[in-house]
């Protein structure tokens, strides 16, 4: 029997999710039932810790607990910008790879990046094997947009020395997509041709990706991110405002203090979650320094403008992305939300400037996401011989010629019906149904056009408001919404007629269902066939 | 798909079917390998198929993939039986009387049937004989024999009635073997139990085996069917309904009558196994044998035992003699040993005797072991006879005598006999 799961390595924090017989996707807890496993690694007097319990001793230890090893997998020493100070363990370089230096059993030792990165998804995957009883067989785990193959590969190393058999290493994004089924089932309602707006706010980086689904194959077309914009660095923010008013309290001063930092920001963290939900929420530290506690209530609005030029930062580089991928607003179908910090309120209503009626999903749980995403890849896969899988993720095989422009119909009014979109990998298959236009018309016509997008509209010169009391007359300025690409020039392709068609038939009742083929090369085939009467033409081009 | 758009006619500019441009060059970009509709892209491009080809043959595998997993599914196990076209007419308000498998179709079977070959003849004579189905080919609609089919199966598949059909089914003999018949035993009583088996409480059955069975086996054979538990019941057979009957007196009434036929027929249906059973225990070859096998080892063991105490008598008489004669001999042994001792005593006693007068004669004879030159006075001689009566008590038995009297003697001939007396009679008297 295979057991297979999806394993979300993230860098602050690690989440396990397997395929539970009822078809649903069950996120494992840790042994201290923690959804949410904290990629941390540490060493106390003489035990070595691994999540939850590794992170709980960060205040007290904080030399010898490690995080935020994530990033630094498949670096160079000289890449690393060591901040070592008294809340940070030592990294030394050990044959140019950065290491951590730690003090174990009262003695120094020194741990290679991918030595504590095995050390923690060992960690992870004895929890999940512990959770489900037996042998773990295979896992899928999920990478960043922007890891380099090196990374990709130092971590299935590591994974691989951790005893995980890892089936495949796939992107954060379209596990996320996956998981939120994005594309994968097309009917009637829900178009097979897509893109997403794949936003993804983890702990410590905003990570944006504009994918495409066709025929439920994805492309991500763009990508950015933002290591300073995340989660901590909002809390960065609640744990200023916090500082400020205790020093307003209290006139101590902690800005120097690294260790009250540090206790402020545990409780900041947690503050932060409850604002998502609550309009306030209280916040004490005790004996913050000099043996002052601080007790508060945070409004939600006084943390939403202090955070306000992240925010504005977040959504900048989301319209930087969509310029950079030649799209409009609303080009975007869909908004798929990922990582806990999506969560806040401010942050999706600002999202909702831009876009103020695309579909923003929500359904999954937006930090288990890319975890679910990996467990479902993981089971589809899960039967497969491992070189099979290797195989088939070559790059003769991913590597595919994908359409430039858009392939359809114009109606009378010179709009333009999309049959292949653009960035549709090649070869592709559509099939659309029609009508015909007139009562006993015993001949159609279709005629195949290539479309090119209209330029862009000029870019309205928008004033970032800090004035929150404003809100409402920001939202009654943009009432135009964001149109959809159109198509207005177009080049003729090919034209093909259907003759001798049951005559007598009502306008649109006949159903003529046109297949148009589009192969690697560019080669287009057209085929209109009446449903009814089985009448059909084929034409090839050369 | 559906578009919301019309073709129209051709536009008379239109002159044939024609290709008028290639798409705009396409551009090579990474597709990501995740999810099922790449797992298909794949496929296609490793065994190179196009769509059609590919979908083609998915679905075939998939088709063989189902039909490996409902290979159970195939429906020869149930045989296919011509219908009798009398059945086909039947009224199904009859449908007490019909062979409730022949309808189905599992008159091979019969209450051998699992209940999924039941499920499934009834299902395939459903799509055969649906009333729908019969209109749609032109028939009449006429769905007297669908009826029959659903009672059928309606009976079949209720464990209740199919056992009381399975009492009373008239295509399974209830016959009794005739006991003169020169048939082989086996043959003829063999497929008898196994056709009554199917009553039993208690399963499984012991079958009859055949002439290689064990005893054991026989015994149990028997020991079972001579204490059968049969659930065979007859109310099928019941000829009046207790249902349907306005008045509370005359469903008793039918109630009770039913109730003593079924009883009845009970009680006959019992004492017709009781008497197949009988005639096989009658019959059984294997019966005659162990009784033989029994006789003969029972006279075998009687022979054995008579001989033995024969035996066991004649070793004790000889062994009763032998201890009569050994007795006697012990007897006369004592005897003569007793004789012999009396004898030696007496002849001891005389020689002591003798000794102490040879002594008393050889004081007499040295002037009663004075010193030499003094004279016997009776004071001196009594007191030299006390002394040697003294002398005499101490030396016991016939060696001591001997000795003192050998010393006397030597006393005598040295001439020193006081001193040796003296001495002589301190030491035996001390």
């Amino acid at each position: 029997m295979e057991t297979v799961i999806g394993i979300n390595f993230g860098s602050t924090n690690s989440s396990i999710a397997v395929l539970a017989p009822n078809g649903h996707f069950n996120v494992i807890a840790n042994a201290d039932g923690e959804r949410m496993i904290p990629s941390v690694v540490g060493f106390s007097n003489d035990e070595e810790v691994s999540g939850t319990q590794a992170l709980q001793q960060v205040v007290r230890n904080p030399k010898n607990t490690l995080q935020g090893f994530r990033k630094l997998i498949g670096k160079k020493f000289e890449e690393v910008k060591a901040s070592s100070d008294v809340t940070h363990p030592d990294i030394v370089s050990k044959d140019g790879i950065p290491a951590y230096k730690v003090t174990f059993k009262e003695q120094e030792h020194i741990f290679t990046v991918p030595e504590i990165v095995t050390k923690h998804l060992k960690h992870v995957h004895e929890e999940a094997e512990a959770y489900l009883g037996n042998k773990v067989t295979g896992a899928v785990l999920a990478v960043p947009t922007y890891f380099t193959e090196h990374q990709r590969e130092v971590l299935a190393k590591s994974a691989a020395d951790a005893g995980i058999n890892v089936l495949q290493t796939i992107k954060e994004p379209v596990a996320a997509a996956l998981a939120y089924n994005f594309g994968q089932n097309p009917t009637k309602g829900d178009a097979q041709d897509k893109t997403a707006l794949v936003l993804d706010m983890g702990a410590s980086s905003f990570d944006v990706t504009v994918l495409s689904v066709r025929s439920g194959i994805y492309t991500i077309l763009e990508t950015a991110h933002d290591e300073a914009l995340g989660g901590e660095a909002f809390t960065d923010e609640l744990v200023q405002l916090v500082a400020q008013e205790f020093k307003k309290k209290t006139k101590v001063d902690v800005s120097g203090n690294k260790k009250a930092l540090l206790k402020i920001r545990t409780a900041a963290e947690i503050t932060k979650k409850q604002l998502a939900r609550s309009a306030s929420a209280p916040c004490s530290v005790e004996s913050v320094a000099e043996g002052l506690d601080y007790h508060a209530s945070i409004n939600r609005l006084r943390f939403e403008l202090a955070a306000t030029k992240l925010f504005a930062k977040c959504n900048a580089l989301i319209e930087h992305i969509l310029e950079k991928a030649q799209l409009t607003a609303g080009a975007i179908d869909e908004i798929l939300l990922v990582g806990g910090a999506t969560r806040m309120p401010k942050f999706q209503s600002r999202i909702r400037d831009i876009f103020p009626e695309t579909p923003m999903r929500l359904d999954q749980e937006s930090d288990e996401a890319i975890a679910v995403g990996c467990a479902a890849q993981a089971s589809l896969i899960a039967g497969f011989e491992k070189e099979d899988i290797a195989a088939s993720t070559k790059e003769n095989i991913t590597v595919a010629p994908h359409t430039v422009k858009p392939i359809g119909v114009t109606g009378p009014n010179d709009e333009f019906f999309t049959i292949i979109p653009s960035h549709t990998p090649l070869p592709a298959k559509r099939v659309f149904e029609f009508g015909q236009a007139a009562d006993g018309q015993t001949e159609v016509y279709f005629a195949l056009y290539e479309g090119e997008q209209d330029p862009l509209p000029p870019k309205k010169e928008k004033v970032e408001k800090v004035d929150i009391g404003s809100d409402d007359e920001e939202e009654e300025e943009e009432e135009d919404l964001p149109v959809k690409p159109t198509y207005h020039k177009t080049t003729l392709l090919a034209e093909v007629v259907l003759k001798e068609l049951p005559a007598g038939a009502k306008a649109g009742t006949l159903k003529i269902e046109a297949t148009v083929q589009v192969d690697a090369s560019g080669k287009t085939i057209i085929t209109l066939r009446e449903k009814k009467s089985g009448k059909q033409v084929r034409a090839e081009s050369a | 798909m559906v578009l919301d758009f019309l073709l129209p006619s051709p536009p008379k500019s239109w002159s044939g079917d024609k290709f008028h441009a290639k798409i705009t060059t396409p551009t090579k970009a990474t597709v990501e390998p995740v999810g099922r509709h790449f797992l298909a892209h794949a496929r296609r491009h490793i065994h190179s198929r196009t769509f059609s080809e590919d979908e083609k043959v998915i679905s075939e595998a998939e088709a063989a993939a189902k039909n490996a997993a409902e290979g159970a599914q195939d429906d020869s196990d149930l045989g296919d039986e011509p219908e009798d076209p009398a059945m086909l007419r039947r009224d199904p308000k009859d449908w007490k009387d019909q062979d409730q498998y022949a309808v189905l179709g599992l008159s091979a079977l019969r209450y051998k049937a699992t209940e999924d070959q039941i499920r499934r003849a009834h299902r395939r004579k459903v799509l055969r004989h649906h009333p729908d189905k019969k209109a749609a080919h032109g028939g009449l609609h006429d769905d007297g024999f669908f009826k029959c089919i659903q009672k059928a199966f309606e009976t079949l598949m209720d464990p209740v009635k199919r056992r009381q059909w399975d009492s009373v089914d008239p295509n399974v003999s209830d016959a009794v073997p005739n006991p003169k018949s020169k048939a082989d035993f086996y043959k003829s009583y063999g497929p008898v139990f196994e056709r009554e088996a199917r009553f039993s409480n208690i399963q499984p059955v012991p079958l009859l085996g055949n002439a290689e069975s064990s005893q054991e086996s026989v015994e149990a054979f028997y020991d079972f069917w001579y204490k059968f538990d049969s659930w065979r019941t007859f109310e099928w057979m019941d000829k009046e309904d207790g249902e349907g009957h306005d008045s509370r007196d005359d469903k008793r009434y039918f109630e009770k009558k039913n109730k003593a036929e079924r009883a009845k027929l009970k009680k006959e249906d019992n004492a017709r196994l009781r008497e197949i059973v009988d005639q096989a225990l009658s019959l059984d070859p294997r019966i005659k044998i162990f009784k033989e096998q029994a006789n003969k080892s029972r006279n075998a063991k009687r022979r054995e035992k008579e001989e033995a105490e024969k035996k066991a008598a004649e070793a004790a008489a000889a062994a009763a003699a032998a201890a009569e004669a050994a007795r006697i001999a012990a007897e006369e042994t004592e005897k003569a040993a007793r004789e012999d001792n009396k004898k030696n005593k007496e002849l001891l006693k005389r020689a002591v005797r003798k000794e102490k007068k040879n002594l008393k004669a050889l004081i007499k004879d040295n002037n009663y072991f004075l010193p030499a030159g003094q004279t016997a006075g009776p004071a001196e001689v009594e007191k030299q006879l006390e002394l040697l009566d003294a002398l005499l008590d101490g030396a016991k038995g016939l060696e001591q005598l001997e000795a003192v009297r050998v010393t006397l003697e030597n006393g005598v001939k040295n001439g020193d006999i006081a001193e040796v007396f003296k001495a002589e009679v301190a030491k035996r008297s001390a």
